[in-house]
């Protein structure tokens, strides 16, 4: 590593061609390492790169427009990425090893609260009974004319049912009832919703990770 | 920034001072990667690169050398999603942003569902939204006995005629209306339900992270 670099390595008119042939001798290994050192160049233009191998970083960086340092992206085989494309660029590879499901960040206390780079959760949502309030409010159609039946037999004559027509005195006693008619309605019409906050849907669980710079 | 670099800087029969000029430039050309509005007019390479001061982006040559490709930088801001869960050397977790699935964002005016807002932010609720059944859907089903119960009866008096009449026809001609009685029959009803399929409505969304799409801009 190196960041002797000295862009006026030659001069035509003050300039000793021995001294000179070392600068540039040192400027090549200045390229040759990337300027790799734990602290910036003492000199960087725009395009310039470093690799900047501070304690926690180790990261090629570039001098941008506006003479920042910026990050630019490495990784490996292990560096997984989501792309909105259906194919690999060059240099990249497709791994199909994660399909049919949807991207999230671990963390929480449900599916998702798992190391990254496994998948989470499930596709079919929570089981959720109704309960009599969740119904909606409703009536049941009429089970149609039918017959409640009485004993067949002749009942006490406490049931008679007393009765006077065309001037004689008679009795009688319930038959039965054949009347169609309609249940009233149980459900209470609550709202209900289909499983608590636990659920979450089937997903490839990742972190949110960014360029330590 | 210096995009005079020089394929062949050294020749038997130049000058030394010339060729040592050529070395400078070169070194410069190298150094800051031919940073420069455009292209480098000079003949191109695979893997060669340029940082495209227009674009503000770092370009390497394809291997046809047909193209630019862009290298991918970034900052302490720009944070995208890694299927792994340790950080590799030059990248930091940022561990703020939990359990939640990833979401593109809407469009930010209309905020019709809880993606409509400004990407790199929270939205959505893990909470599906409640959604009253309609009696159509309910599935068919009936209903169990209604136990024992009672209910009002009709009378037939005897007698060829077959004359039927209920208790309050009594009631109101004063005949004798003591000692009538109900009925007690348990039965069951038929269904109201239809099967009907039912959904949650079209708004939901799962909560998420929101984020843009974006590419680099070769």
């Amino acid at each position: 590593m190196a960041q002797n670099y000295n862009i006026e390595c030659f001069d035509s008119t003050a300039g000793e061609g021995i001294i000179e042939l070392q600068l540039m001798e040192n400027n090549f290994e200045c390229l040759r390492t990337v300027f790799s050192g734990t602290t910036e160049p003492s000199e960087s233009g725009a395009g310039q790169l470093w690799f900047d191998n501070g304690t926690g970083k180790e990261l090629l960086k570039i001098r941008d427009y506006n003479n920042d340092w910026i990050g630019i992206m490495t990784g490996d085989i292990t560096h997984k990425i989501w792309v909105y494309s259906n194919s690999a660029g060059d240099g990249w590879i497709i791994s199909t090893s994660v399909t049919d499901c949807v991207v999230s960040i671990k963390g929480g206390s449900y599916d998702y609260n798992k190391s990254g780079g496994q998948s989470g959760g499930v596709w079919t949502q929570p089981l959720h009974p109704l309960t009599q309030d969740e119904i909606p409010a409703h009536v049941h159609d009429s089970a149609g004319a039918h017959t409640h039946y009485l004993p067949t037999i002749q009942p006490p004559y406490s049931m008679y049912i007393w009765y006077v027509r065309a001037g004689s005195f008679g009795y009688t006693w319930p038959i039965g009832y054949a009347g169609a008619h309609a249940h009233p309605s149980a459900g209470g019409g609550l709202e209900h919703n289909h499983g608590s906050s636990t659920y979450r849907p089937l997903a490839a669980v990742g972190i949110m990770i960014n360029l330590n710079i | 920034m210096a995009q005079n670099y020089n394929i062949n800087p050294y020749e038997t029969s130049n000058a030394l001072l010339s060729d040592m000029q050529k070395y400078e430039d070169n070194f410069e050309c190298l150094r800051t990667l031919f940073a420069g509005a455009s292209e480098p007019s000079i003949s191109k390479v695979a893997g060669m690169p340029w940082y495209d001061t227009t674009d503000r982006l770092l370009k390497i040559r394809n291997s046809v050398n047909d193209d630019w490709l862009g290298v991918m930088h970034g900052n302490t801001e720009m944070k995208i999603w890694i299927f792994k869960n340790v950080a590799n050397y030059g990248w930091t977790i940022d561990d703020s942003v939990a359990d939640v699935v990833l979401a593109f964002k809407g469009n930010d005016s209309t905020g019709v569902t809880a993606y409509d807002t400004t990407g790199g932010g929270i939205a959505g609720t893990w909470t599906q939204p409640d959604h009253i059944l309609t009696e159509a859907q309910i599935p068919a089903h009936t209903h169990g006995s209604a136990g024992a119960h009672t209910h009002p009866f009709y009378v037939s008096l005897g007698g060829p005629a077959g004359v039927s009449m209920d208790a309050s026809f009594l009631v109101n001609n004063w005949w004798n209306t003591y000692n009538y009685a109900s009925s007690g029959g348990a039965h069951t009803h038929t269904g109201g339900g239809s099967d009907e399929a039912h959904d949650h409505g079209n708004t939901y969304r799962p909560y998420a992270s929101v984020g843009t799409l974006q590419f680099l801009n070769v």
